[in-house]
């Protein structure tokens, strides 16, 4: 009876390196072999691609790139189905982050997959960097542009940019969309956009950011909403672009069931144990 | 006049702001004429002293962190959670020179190690050892730029090394939050929590004996401070929620009678 | 010099810029909306600052370490090190763009920090592995609520049963969401309260007093 307590003490208390040992293969094995698993499409994800549908063509986008390299696994993949369904749809976006290096990271890893031939520079997509001062900054380049991005990434007066030249703040934008991993998030971009210029907000959220995003989705403030990594996948399949997350998926499952099988072996140790307490104690 | 002044859509919440800022105001007012609001104990407040305590017992130092935000930049957002999580520095720190444990704090950003080494060395005054407080031996600055994956390192590496007692998590977090708090889990740290982030307060939940979760951070900045002011503030965050809650029953009877179109133009003057 | 620490001069200068965002949210008036315009652009111009500040606050705390022959001075050293070289290679035309700065940003910075982001796999099942266990009533529910929610994120619950998700989804759209709400409003009422404290001078926790 103490052998079996103390198996289950062993169970119950198992040493992290086993988890992190399982965790590994059950990760690894769908990526050398993928499995296909259907992927349901959440209703969140259609009405965010519904809606960028909808707008007319050359609409003015903003995509905030609110991302640094760490955030980019979950969120690279979701701004880079939204700049691709853009470029699809023939919209004009402008992109800005408030963290360091995401517009650095746009130009590295998303333009140069993402673009179509026959787009311009400057004429149907600008990159106006890095806005420092988080909210503030935000709310600086919200109410007049060229007060905090008078010049572009690349050192470009933004009067000198053919897509800038009716575009003086936030009022002319037809959507601004957010990716973000922290500060500045949906919550500044909902304050500065949408509350005071009445800016249709799109949010590619990380999972943990989600209970936070829904009360505002369900008061249409935010008009649709990506759930991380799986979010990215639905519109890659929703727009016909299946790609690195819709790759990954399999091993985002085949980890949320080695978790969950985990927490059952742990719950069925507790059990056990109480088992064998009452049945050491009769 | 008022239509052009008054930007449209913003005049309730122009009101609602004004009612929520004056019954603030009025609390606070009464709280420093004496009337003092009784705030509630909590468990996670109560477990500060006997982390504390256990630090001493142990003869390991006392970690103290307010995570990786600052008061400019794109961090300003947490600048409440900061200033109490700096409120609640300055109470640990009392106490633990009260005790004879050692307290070393670790930031993220130079302005923040600032305040932090001024918390730290009016506490060392206080207790009348001014000349034995040295920022380069109570201070870690462990800077970050772009993202928190440094500090999180620097500092999960430290805990793993010198295996403190105590690890203090109060303000706001990022991902951080969790390789700190799990790093001080395996180095087997008394941890206490709080920060007002919905998301990264379940991962405080699982990794730490005690948590503030949300508002309560707030609370034990009051409790720590003993500043009738902070406590009347508590007290304007309590009436608020009645007008609050009022609204929201006001607006559930409204929209089940059928008329929640006339309620959002209302509300959309 | 000694005025520009005094107190009421820092507390003038909070009431006054708070007031301007404060006020030209609700009011339209034309010389106050430029104004706040200016406060809010010269604070990107400070925040811009900070980041020279990070920079020369390491190195002197660098110079200190070595100064004193502390067991960390190597690394401290490293850091600066690093820090000159990412500098310096993002200054060679193109700025910020150069093939050397790009080799650097995308085979050090980048790794290690996706990374310090990746380890979080392994923490969140192993704090999940410990945090779920049905100690008691609570412990239960948030143990039943927690595996509908795994299930609702991850493709594979409809494939396992399509009422995992869609009991996950109710979930997450009603109790999940008004706790949420009623979380966002107390921490937004805290954090007006510390503002309003700040605003009038009575926090002492900025100051540093």
């Amino acid at each position: 009876m103490s052998e079996s307590k103390g198996i289950l003490d062993k169970i119950e208390n198992m040493d992290v390196r086993i988890i992190y040992i399982l965790v590994i293969i059950c990760i690894a094995i769908p990526i050398i072999r993928p499995m296909g698993l259907p992927i349901p499409i959440s209703e969140s994800t259609i009405s965010a691609y519904d809606f960028i549908n909808k707008l007319p063509e050359g609409s003015v986008v903003l995509v905030g790139f609110e991302t640094g390299a760490a955030g980019w696994p979950e969120l690279g993949p979701q701004l880079n189905i939204f700049m691709q369904h853009i470029f699809d749809r023939n919209l004009k976006p402008i992109i800005v982050s408030g963290n360091v290096d995401g517009a650095q990271l746009a130009e590295m890893y998303t333009i140069p997959k993402m673009i179509k031939p026959g787009k311009v520079y400057g004429e149907d997509w600008v990159n106006l960097g890095y806005i420092a001062g988080g909210e503030s900054g935000i709310a600086a380049f919200a109410s007049r542009i060229t007060s905090v991005t008078p010049r572009d990434y690349f050192g470009t007066p933004v009067e000198d940019l053919e897509m800038m030249k009716n575009v003086t703040s936030a009022a002319d934008f037809k959507l601004a969309i957010v990716c973000s991993w922290g500060t500045p998030g949906h919550a500044d971009y909902l304050r500065q956009y949408t509350t005071k210029f009445g800016v249709p907000l799109i949010v590619g959220a990380q999972t943990t950011t989600v209970p936070a995003i829904v009360p505002f989705y369900q008061s249409k403030q935010v008009v649709g909403y990506t759930n991380g990594l799986r979010g990215a996948g639905e519109y890659e399949i929703l727009t016909h672009h299946p790609g690195y997350a819709v790759a990954s998926l399999d091993a985002a499952s085949s980890y949320h069931l080695v978790v969950f099988v985990l927490i059952v072996i742990g719950n069925l140790a507790i059990v056990a144990k109480r088992f064998v307490k009452k049945k050491e104690g009769t | 006049m008022v239509d052009t002044i008054l930007v449209p859509g913003k005049t309730v919440p122009l009101i609602v702001f004004l009612v929520i800022v004056v019954s603030m105001y009025l609390m606070m007012r009464y709280a420093s004429k004496g009337k003092v609001p009784t705030i509630r104990t909590l468990p996670a407040y109560g477990a500060i002293t006997e982390a504390v305590g256990r630090a001493v017992e142990v003869g390991k130092p006392v970690h103290y962190t307010t995570g990786t935000y600052t008061f400019v930049g794109q961090t300003a957002g947490g600048s409440a959670a900061l200033t109490a999580g700096l409120s609640l520095l300055a109470y640990i720190s009392d106490l633990c020179l009260s005790k004879g444990a050692t307290l070393i704090s670790s930031c993220a950003y130079p302005e923040v190690m600032t305040i932090e080494s001024e918390i730290l060395r009016g506490s060392y005054l206080k207790a009348g050892m001014g000349d034995e407080y040295a920022e380069v031996e109570h201070l870690r600055y462990v800077p970050i730029v772009s993202s928190c994956a440094p500090f999180a390192a620097g500092v999960a590496g430290w805990i793993e090394r010198e295996k403190p007692a105590t690890n203090f998590l109060l303000g706001p977090f990022f991902f951080e939050s969790l390789i700190i708090a799990e790093a001080g889990y395996h180095a087997g740290c008394f941890q206490v929590a709080g920060t007002t982030s919905a998301g990264y307060s379940a991962f405080f939940l699982a990794c730490c004996d005690y948590v503030l979760i949300g508002e309560e951070l707030y609370a034990a900045a009051a409790l720590a401070t003993n500043d009738p002011i902070q406590a009347g503030s508590l007290r304007g965050n309590d009436v608020n929620r009645v007008w609050i809650i009022a609204l929201i029953v006001i607006g559930v009877v409204v929209t089940l009678l059928g008329m929640k179109t006339a309620l959002v133009n209302l509300l959309s003057i | 010099m000694s005025f520009l620490r005094s107190r009421y001069i820092n507390v003038a200068i909070i009431f006054i810029a708070a007031f301007l965002m404060i006020f030209t949210y609700f009011f339209n008036v034309k010389v106050l909306s430029d104004a706040a315009t200016l406060v809010q652009t010269t604070v990107s111009l400070f925040a811009a600052f900070t980041l020279a500040l990070g920079a020369m606050n390491l190195t002197l705390i660098a110079y200190r370490q070595v100064q004193k022959k502390a067991p960390t001075a190597l690394f401290s050293v490293l850091a600066i090190a690093v820090m000159l070289m990412m500098i310096i290679t993002g200054l060679i035309p193109p700025l910020m763009n150069s093939p050397q700065f790009n080799w650097l940003y995308n085979n050090v910075e980048a790794p290690t920090d996706s990374t310090m982001y990746a380890m979080m796999v392994f923490f969140v099942a192993s704090a999940c592995f410990r945090a779920f266990r049905a100690r008691s009533k609570e412990a239960l529910v948030m143990l039943v609520v927690g595996s509908f929610i795994i299930f609702t994120y991850a493709p594979i619950g409809a494939t396992i049963w399509p009422g995992l998700p869609a009991i996950g989804s109710w979930i997450e759209k009603y109790p999940m969401t008004g706790a949420s709400r009623g979380f966002s409003i107390g921490v937004a009422l805290g954090g007006l309260g510390i503002g309003l404290r700040i605003l009038l001078g009575r926090e002492k926790a900025v100051t540093g007093e």
